[in-house]
């Protein structure tokens, strides 16, 4: 039950509504579990729009959180396990909404020690909406 | 206000209770609070009632709640809900409005700063046709989307993490507040020219907060000016010791007269594949004795919370939440129990309270509580039939990763890809169309191994992202051959130059490429220039090495020892030995997974000048990891508009524009 490979399991049964979290030691590390989410089938996501179309079209995604964690990110991060999802495009002033096929759909951010610690304050507080968290 | 209990049609407490939401065809009465349904419910922003089925409506909060925000939504009144973290606050107004067909338009004002993005701005005219037709229009934020009136629709506003907004955001929304209260318009100063009637019978605001407090990011009470506006509503976040313990029984399926428990929640378990039924797990060995110990680590992990003993460096106060924490685990339990009660119990307080501290110390004290959640295991009498369900869940976890197939998931993916490695490296399904003439099926085009990060590397490496196919759209090999076919009359000029000499050779009639993803330096590597072939296999192994791309294994195979042994053979006896050394260099693996096959040269060539007009190869040699009939490797280049070269040479060869592309 220790390992990331469990907790992907445990991300990837259907119908779980939470968006899972995977704190890594360090960069090494990350790119380790990035590769074993590769082999179960994720596919990342870079940006929030990205990830709005994953869940429209449903599948398993991950998105690595870089330096920073994008406000439309968290801004669905928040919204994930609420049933509907909705994102707005600041360039051309749109909004749309979907409906996430929870039996379909499996979500996880991943990030490094560092980068986690060296996010602002109010970025940190994703760990309100984050459902599992996974550290190694 | 209206008295909202009184167009109720529940005539009777006893009824009242049986039923706290009970819905017509054009209203839905929540606890005797009666909204009438939108007449148009077309549109995206209403949520979809399906994904509410799952709902708990439980008499502590989640009724209670309904109650008061219907009683908000009839008089119009702006509604403030403020509670702890967890306790489904959005989940609750999305299910409400999926039930009436209200619209809801939803802002999280944490981290916003920009009121022209709530109240809307002017922006590049997206439908410019004619110079007449102005430069810039005015497009509504996400706030004036929710005003804006619409035949027989509701739309609700929801503003979440209220009382982490900005001062500025605020002041602009109570004027919205404001004019909403006096029924009045709204002006847009963003658009001076306009202003926007609205109508809190079509409109309806809902703020959500979690609560202030030591140790919040940005988060301050609201002032009593402000507070005014609005109707203040604070839930509970900690229940009652004794409502506490009967509701997380309750959860697990133990307890007495759970009928009146109002957990409606048996809907879940129909909805989750391979979880134990409550019934299964109230039979769960230990199951009672473990859930005692977990109330009481709940408890503890609060008291401490509380205390500030942990957590107290998090910018966020953290609750672990009465209701909805114990729901996860249960959620935990009831899909992962194989057996061991007491690891799957420490694995799931793991995942849901340890894990998101953010102190390592912090981490440690909860750990040390975790381990005494345990139960001595005397019966084994359960696992097998529950050890056969989680070999069923596995399967489905392996179905699941087949579908990762699933045809639409790489449009995502490629997007992302493309937007990562640049769109001048990226050569997929598109140009492959572009340069053969034939398009892939979804299910043709495989998941691109690489991470961002790696790609991204793979950008300052000036490397090109490739795929590979094997076969047209006929099913026919993609030989050097067929792809010079396929050349005619799509690339100006020859494909190749002279093939005569080859033109009955293996590599030129039958090899095909490697199928899938593949990083492709654009050149040949500079140090590999003017080297012979082992030397260039030492110089790919050296650049591959520096970024890690390289196994132990083809490590090993090609260290400096085994490579000075093939060479202290080959210049032997020239002569007779170079075709045997060609052999062995062939056949290393750095060679065999890292260098090209001449095909496969060809094929990249064509699929960036197809679609960049760019040369590889112009005026160079890439020496691929194929033998001629003779025995001597292949190389190609010299790509020019007569056409590309190919010979082939002994190991020892060397040129100043003879090098080698690296793949991975």
């Amino acid at each position: 039950m220790e390992s990331v490979k469990t907790f992907i399991k445990f991300i990837a049964v259907p119908n779980t509504k939470e968006i899972g979290l995977v704190i890594a030691e360090d960069a090494a590390e990350l790119g380790d579990f990035e590769k074993t989410l590769k082999k179960n089938g994720f596919s990342e996501v870079g940006n929030a729009k990205a990830l709005f179309a994953g869940i429209a079209q449903g599948g398993k995604f991950y998105s690595v959180i870089g330096g920073d964690l994008p406000k439309d990110l968290y801004d669905m991060l928040a919204q994930y396990e609420t049933g509907q999802v909705e994102l707005f495009n600041q360039s051309d002033m749109t909004s749309d909404a979907i409906t996430p096929d929870y039996k379909n759909l499996s979500v996880m951010f991943l990030v490094a020690e560092k980068t986690f610690k060296g996010l602002p304050g109010a970025q940190r507080e994703m760990l309100l909406s984050i459902g599992p968290v996974y550290r190694s | 206000m209206k008295n909202t209990f009184e167009n109720t049609p529940v005539t009777n407490e006893s009824e009242k209770e049986r039923l706290p939401i009970q819905e017509t065809e054009t209203s839905i009465s929540y606890l005797g609070v009666k909204l009438e349904k939108a007449k148009n419910r077309e549109s995206q922003f209403v949520p979809d009632p399906e994904q509410y089925k799952d709902f708990i409506n439980d008499k502590e909060i989640a009724l209670p709640l309904q109650r008061d925000i219907a009683v908000s939504f009839l008089s119009g009144d702006p509604l403030l809900i403020e509670g702890g973290t967890s306790l489904g606050k959005t989940t609750t107004v999305r299910k409400m409005c999926a039930e009436l067909g209200y619209e809801i338009h939803y802002a999280n004002l944490n981290g916003a700063s920009d009121v022209e993005d709530l109240m809307g701005r002017y922006i590049p005219n997206p439908n410019k046709r004619n110079p007449e037709d102005p430069e810039y229009v005015f497009a509504d934020g996400k706030v004036t989307m929710g005003l804006r009136q619409e035949e027989g629709k509701k739309k609700v506003i929801i503003l979440d993490e209220f009382n982490s907004a900005a001062p500025n955001i605020l002041i602009r929304l109570h004027e919205v507040l404001d004019a909403l209260e006096r029924g009045e318009s709204v002006t847009l100063s963003e658009d001076a020219s306009e202003s926007i009637k609205v109508n809190k019978e079509m409109t309806k605001i809902v703020a959500l907060m979690n609560p202030p407090g030591k140790g919040y990011f940005g988060r301050e009470p609201i002032d009593p000016a402000q507070l005014r506006r609005w109707v203040y509503n604070k839930l509970p976040s900690k229940l009652p010791k004794s409502t506490f313990s009967f509701s997380t029984d309750a959860l697990f399926g133990l307890g007495k007269n759970l009928e009146n428990a109002n957990i409606v929640d048996k809907d879940y378990f129909k909805n989750i594949e391979n979880a134990l039924t409550l019934d299964q797990m109230k039979e769960i060995p230990g199951i009672e004795q473990i859930l005692e110990k977990y109330k009481e680590f709940h408890s503890s992990a609060n008291e401490l919370l509380v205390n500030r003993k942990i957590a107290a460096d998090q910018p966020q106060p953290f609750t672990f939440d009465d209701r909805m924490e114990v729901s996860r685990v249960r959620n935990f339990v009831s899909r992962f129990y194989t057996g061991d009660i007491s690891g799957t119990f420490q694995q799931a307080l793991r995942y849901y309270y340890v894990n998101k501290l953010e102190n390592a110390t912090d981490r440690k004290k909860l750990e040390e509580i975790i381990r005494t959640i345990e139960w001595k295991d005397e019966s084994t009498s359960k696992r097998k039939a529950f050890e056969e369900e989680e070999e069923e869940k596995t399967n489905v976890g392996k179905k699941n990763a087949k579908n990762s197939t699933n045809p639409e998931v790489h449009d995502v993916e490629l997007d992302s890809v493309r937007e990562k490695i640049g769109k001048e490296n990226f050569f997929g399904p598109e140009e492959i169309e572009a340069a053969f003439g034939f398009s892939l099926s979804k299910s043709e085009i495989p998941l691109c191994p690489y991470t961002f990060i790696e790609l991204q590397e793979a950008k300052e490496r000036n490397e090109m992202l490739i795929l590979r196919v094997e076969t047209d759209d006929d099913g026919k090999d993609l030989s050097m051959e067929h792809i010079n076919e396929l050349a005619k009359g799509r690339v100006s000029g020859k494909l190749l130059y002279d093939i005569d000499w080859y033109k009955d050779e293996s590599f030129f009639k039958k090899e095909k490429p490697r199928v899938g993803w593949a990083l492709v330096s654009k050149e040949c590597i500079d140090s590999s220039l003017d080297k012979d072939y082992i030397e260039q296999t030492r110089a790919l192994r050296d650049s591959l090495e520096k970024i890690g791309a390289l196994s132990d294994e083809e490590l090993e195979e090609c260290s400096d020892e085994k490579l000075d042994e093939i060479k202290k053979f080959m210049n032997k006896d020239y002569d007779k030995n170079w075709k045997k050394a060609a052999e062995q260099l062939a056949e290393l693996a750095i060679n065999k997974n890292h260098r090209r096959t001449p095909v496969e040269a060809l094929y990249d060539f064509i699929l960036r000048f197809k679609s960049t007009e760019e040369r590889s190869l112009e005026n160079t040699y890439d020496w691929t990891n194929t033998r001629t009939s003779d025995g001597s490797l292949v190389f190609v280049g010299n790509a020019d508009s007569k056409g590309a070269y190919v010979y082939g040479g002994g190991p020892r060869s060397s040129n100043d524009n003879l090098g080698v592309v690296s793949v991975r």
